[in-house]
């Protein structure tokens, strides 16, 4: 992606941007579902006063999760609508470049609904603030880099097909396997102040730098089969 | 029908196409020359758009090759190509003026020529009093117009255009005509599908599709 790679880089992140900001498909359908969910598995824990850590970080994971899965699904729906997602795939460029776009901007919006999701858990599951608060903005930042990143190799992947409803979610789970494992545990011990688990820090700098350069790879290859 | 010839800008050779094992094309061997104008007629399901897309390099083939003047075609050959399908590829939440600036950059115009370029087509196709108004609220032959310009303003140098003339007035089809006249007069090749006979005079080789194979058309 150099040159003129980078131009095009530009006009499409700014271009998902205007779009979002038009009409916000993924912030606020995505935002609104996390909501609900939170305030429903609040009620049903009824507080996180009896739950470990490593739980209530399981929890807080899961809820971003789905207003992940959610919000990507709202935004194929809309460069489907009048085919501009083929159009945008037409363009005489590497097509990985439409990825690290789509995943930069994507990665905008998640971080800004990740950070009123975190605000209502601790409000609704009644927490303490973490104890080490800059190690839990760290695992919920590089969660969230990680999670955008495979939720848009997928999507872009299955934007085509007529199961997308079904497969987005259903692929993006057991893919994004590792990076949950690494992150519940990085955040459950930001949050209890337990020693920093090296091994799964390590496991999530992996699944980055995969995320990062694996579809520079293979999304040409896999986009013209 | 020669898919050989030197002078052939795009050509295709013995393709085949089939969908869940339903063969749509069959042993297609076919060349498109610099600044001629082909018209495909054929009904519904026959397989015209498969071509479309087959030559646009959208759709592999099943068997069969496509070269883009004489060398097997690539990526960087869509520069070239102006497509026009069904869907006018188009974001409906931007303006008309945003979507055509969008494409003129990706085609690698700088920010100034962006405008130039895609107010200079809005102009063409009339839309220049919608320019600001969001494609959503276009009507079909305004959005058809809309795709012409986006298909056209990096001076492509072959068109294909999927059934161009559906869903126009009068008005509409005297204006697509004449722009692609035009386009034809300064050495882009056209190809264009529909479901009957032409509407336009310029266009100098007839195709059908029977059974998944190209026929020319002798008038």
């Amino acid at each position: 992606m150099i040159g003129s790679g980078w131009r095009v880089f530009g006009l499409l992140l700014i271009n998902d941007i205007r779009l979002e900001c038009r009409r916000p498909h993924l912030l606020a359908t995505g935002l609104l579902f996390g909501a609900l969910m939170m305030f429903i598995t609040a009620i049903a824990v009824d507080g996180a006063g009896d739950l470990s850590d490593s739980m209530t970080a399981g929890l807080l994971w899961l809820n971003i999760f789905f207003t992940t899965a959610i919000g990507f699904l709202r935004q194929d729906r809309r460069d489907e609508e009048y085919g501009a997602a083929t159009g945008i795939r037409f363009i005489p460029q590497d097509l990985s470049v439409i990825y690290y776009a789509r995943w930069c901007s994507t990665l905008i919006f998640i971080l800004c609904a990740v950070t009123v999701l975190t605000g209502m858990f601790f409000l609704l599951f009644n927490r303490a603030g973490p104890v080490r608060p800059l190690w839990f903005a760290a695992s919920l930042g590089l969660g969230t880099l990680g999670l955008s990143g495979m939720g848009t190799f997928v999507s872009l992947l299955t934007a085509g097909s007529t199961l997308r409803d079904v497969l987005l979610p259903m692929l993006l789970f057991p893919v994004s396997l590792p990076l949950f494992l690494g992150v519940d545990r990085l955040t459950a011990s930001a949050l209890s102040g337990a020693p920093v688990p090296w091994s799964w820090a390590g496991v999530l700098i992996g699944y980055l730098l995969m995320v990062s350069v694996l579809p520079w790879l293979l999304y040409e290859t896999l986009m013209e089969v | 029908m020669s898919a050989t010839r030197s002078d052939n800008l795009l050509s295709l050779h013995n393709v085949d196409k089939e969908y869940h094992f339903r063969p749509v094309l069959h042993r297609i061997s076919v060349g498109v020359e610099r600044g001629r104008a082909y018209w495909l007629q054929a009904p519904n399901g026959s397989g015209k758009t498969t071509l479309l897309k087959v030559m646009a390099g959208l759709v592999k083939p099943t068997r069969g090759g496509v070269h883009w003047c004489g060398r097997p075609i690539t990526r960087r050959d869509r520069a070239h190509f102006g497509v026009v399908l069904q869907a006018p590829w188009v974001y409906g939440d931007l303006t008309g003026m945003e979507n055509l600036m969008l494409y003129a950059g990706l085609h690698g115009m700088s920010l100034s020529k962006r405008r130039e370029t895609a107010r200079e087509w809005l102009r063409k196709v009339e839309l220049l009093h919608v320019a600001d108004r969001r494609v959503r609220e276009y009507s079909k032959g305004m959005m058809q117009r809309l795709s012409l310009a986006r298909a056209m303003l990096h001076q492509p140098q072959i068109l294909l255009l999927d059934e161009p003339f559906e869903g126009l007035d009068t008005g509409g089809i005297q204006l697509m005509a004449q722009l692609l006249d035009g386009a034809r007069a300064t050495g882009t090749s056209l190809v264009m599908t529909g479901h009957g006979a032409t509407q336009t005079a310029f266009v100098d080789v007839r195709w059908t599709l029977r059974n998944g194979q190209l026929l020319e058309l002798v008038a």
